[in-house]
């Protein structure tokens, strides 16, 4: 018997970013996301008897992710919330990258959790050229504190590991 | 096999404090034995961006003996160098600016100041029954018994962080407040709040050593 599509690889191509406040509208439609990094930098000691250095996990830190889209006539989200966290509204949210298996439809496979996100960076369009054809696309870059990640069994929701990674917050120890 | 986590040096970086009323007096002051115990009151303690750890430094007297050709030195006193801590201005926190105003304005201001270092070990070691007292009973307080095995006070969660040194500084009163950075319209920093204190003595508290006993040495 041939594989189940079930065991087939997660693909780069199906994916959508939620995001609770509403920052983000329409949910659905990104052309690009990119998937953060999440790094520790090592430290080092040396003592005079030990012969090699000795390294420690440092600080953990985590880069940040950009988002890309066509320019829609109306959408003006990304400005706004570039916008909301210049003019002193409340401009935190929780962005969920969720990436699908080619099998599932509506629940994702794995679950990229950005906490304390907030937008940066905004480029409400492509530098203008009349001499391409190309979609006009919009980019927005999002820096978070805290990342966590949540792989799911196909379809059913079942969490199946589950990691949490915590950033440069203060409130980390419990 | 790899190093242990416990082998770890402490770093800079992980670390709370609290200030306490120090009622009782130079010597009268006492916490817990069981350092542990100090994570019942684990609400009071706050983060900081800063703390600077004292020196404690030894004044000598040199004197001459008539028939001994080298000076011999005796320490007659110590002193504890002032500690400066720091953390960012918030909407609602005005601790050091009260504590600082309560010393200026004659209320009693002598407080203990508690310093924890953290280290990188969260959890203590379980054995394998008491991993099953841990898995089958999450919830339940008090001294929880499986299969034979007890696990003191169950109230206390997985992923505690441990403490390496535990530093109390005693009879703290504040000399110095800085309620806020410069004002800078340069700059997005953080406005960083500072106050400086000084201690007349101080203590440190170490974690016991570990034990292959299980998590009673720990927790209990």
């Amino acid at each position: 018997m041939a594989r189940s599509i079930n065991t087939d690889f997660l693909q780069l191509f199906k994916f959508r970013v939620a995001e609770p406040s509403n920052f983000l509208n329409p949910v659905a439609g990104f052309s690009s996301v990119s998937v953060p990094d999440f790094s520790e930098p090592e430290v080092t000691y040396r003592e005079g008897l030990y012969v090699y250095t000795r390294k420690y996990p440092g600080i953990p830190e985590v880069s940040n992710v950009t988002l890309r889209r066509g320019v829609a006539r109306s959408a003006t989200d990304f400005y706004n919330w570039v916008l909301a966290s210049i003019n002193g509204q409340e401009y935190r949210t929780t962005v969920e990258i969720q990436h699908f298996h080619r099998a599932d439809q509506k629940q994702p496979s794995a679950r990229y959790i950005l906490k304390e996100a907030f937008a940066i960076r905004m480029k409400t369009s492509d530098d203008l050229d009349a001499n391409t054809p190309d979609i006009a696309m919009e980019e927005l870059e999002i820096a978070f504190e805290e990342l966590q990640v949540i792989r799911t069994a196909g379809g059913l929701g079942n969490t199946i590991g589950q990691t949490t990674v915590q950033g440069t917050g203060t409130n980390v120890i419990q | 096999m790899a190093r242990s986590v416990r082998t770890d040096h402490a770093q800079n970086y992980k670390f709370r404090a609290t200030v306490v009323d120090d009622a009782s007096g130079p010597f009268g002051f006492t916490l817990p034995t069981n350092l542990p115990q100090v994570f019942t009151t684990l609400g009071n303690f706050a983060s900081f961006s800063r703390i600077s750890i004292p020196s404690i430094s030894m004044d000598t007297e040199e004197f001459k003996e008539g028939n001994w050709p080298f000076r011999r030195r005796v320490i007659t006193a110590a002193s504890v160098d002032t500690v400066t801590m720091e953390k960012g201005v918030t909407l609602y926190d005005s601790d050091f600016w009260l504590w600082a105003m309560g010393a200026v304005n004659g209320v009693v201001s002598r407080k203990a100041v508690v310093i924890h270092l953290m280290h990188r070990t969260q959890e203590p070691a379980l054995q394998p029954s008491q991993q099953a007292v841990r898995q089958n009973a999450p919830n339940l307080t008090g001294n929880v018994s499986f299969n034979g095995s007890t696990l003191v006070n169950a109230t206390i969660k997985p992923a505690i962080p441990i403490i390496a040194k535990a530093w109390i500084l005693h009879d703290a009163i504040p000399v110095r407040v800085k309620p806020a950075s410069d004002l800078d319209a340069t700059s997005g920093e953080v406005s960083i709040a500072e106050i400086e204190f000084h201690a007349n003595w101080m203590e440190q508290k170490a974690f016991p050593l570990m034990s292959t006993a299980g998590p009673e040495l720990i927790i209990q």
